[in-house]
């Protein structure tokens, strides 16, 4: 029961890389997910900081994360950001954010990308082929 | 409607584990599905033009309104659109489990390993907290 609960958990067959888009507007988590989904990801979607940290928590595998900086809820992206090179250094974040004041609060390095709103999905998709882990 | 074209359930879940283990399962089922947490997410689908199959709702929904009067709308305005309400974690995994039954690729999965897979990953969110 336990494999059961195991392979349906995370799919070792399954060699999709993993997506955990973390968006508030329900208008461009949708489109940004269903966009992704078609372009060969799996993708999770979190509409706060505390769901993405709830989809950590469960072990989920999750290769990038894509999040948007200002967020409804106690903590916004930069938190998750911090949270996420203390607990998971290997995942790469791709951060977004319409605000000029969030985008100059954005952390940039190897790991931390940030593109800004309104972004071309065809962007997203290639910052985050750039980022994922087979790419070295 | 056409057979071979893939038919869009619109999941409206305000839990995030349990949207994520449906929706993914419904998907794998070959179900085409976008996830909300509110009822207004499914009337900014409706409003883009975009035809939605199945709806499937928890009745405790992010938001004002809750599952039962998001049904009644839908069913009050859009008799095309096929209305399913669930509640608690066993619920849905039963209307998945039927929902694949019906889908277009079978997928073997019980609904109490749905409902066990879900349970699990609550365990350890609850773990992780402690």
């Amino acid at each position: 029961m336990v494999d059961l609960v195991e392979t349906l958990v995370q799919d070792s067959a399954d060699a999709r890389a993993v997506i955990l888009v973390v968006e508030d507007e329900f208008l461009l988590r949708w489109p940004t997910s269903e966009y992704l989904r078609d372009s060969g990801y799996r993708v999770v979607e979190a509409a706060s900081v505390e769901e993405a940290l709830v989809v950590f928590s469960s072990n989920t595998r999750i290769d990038v994360v894509f999040s948007d900086v200002n967020l409804r809820g106690e903590l916004n992206g930069n938190a998750l950001s911090i949270w996420l090179h203390e607990h998971h250094p290997e995942v790469p974040m791709l951060m977004t954010s319409g605000d000029k004041t969030a985008a100059q609060s954005v952390t940039r390095g190897r790991k931390r990308l940030f593109i800004a709103k309104p972004y071309s999905l065809l962007e997203v998709d290639g910052l985050i082929r750039s980022v994922l882990p087979r790419n070295g | 409607m056409d057979s071979t074209q893939t038919k869009t359930i619109m999941m409206v879940e305000p839990d995030v584990l349990i949207r994520m283990v449906i929706a993914e399962h419904l998907r794998d089922c070959g179900y085409r599905v976008i996830e909300g947490v509110a009822a207004q997410d499914v009337w900014a689908v409706l409003e883009s033009g975009r035809k939605l199959d199945i709806v499937l709702a928890d009745v405790k929904l992010a938001g004002d309104v809750d599952g039962f009067s998001l049904a009644r709308r839908i069913r009050q305005t859009r008799s095309d659109i096929d209305v399913i309400l669930t509640s608690g974690i066993a619920g849905v995994a039963q209307e998945s489990h039927d929902l694949c039954e019906e889908g277009p690729i079978k997928k073997p999965y019980e609904a109490k390993d749905v409902e066990a897979r879900i349970r699990n990953l609550v365990e350890r969110r609850r773990a992780s907290k402690n």
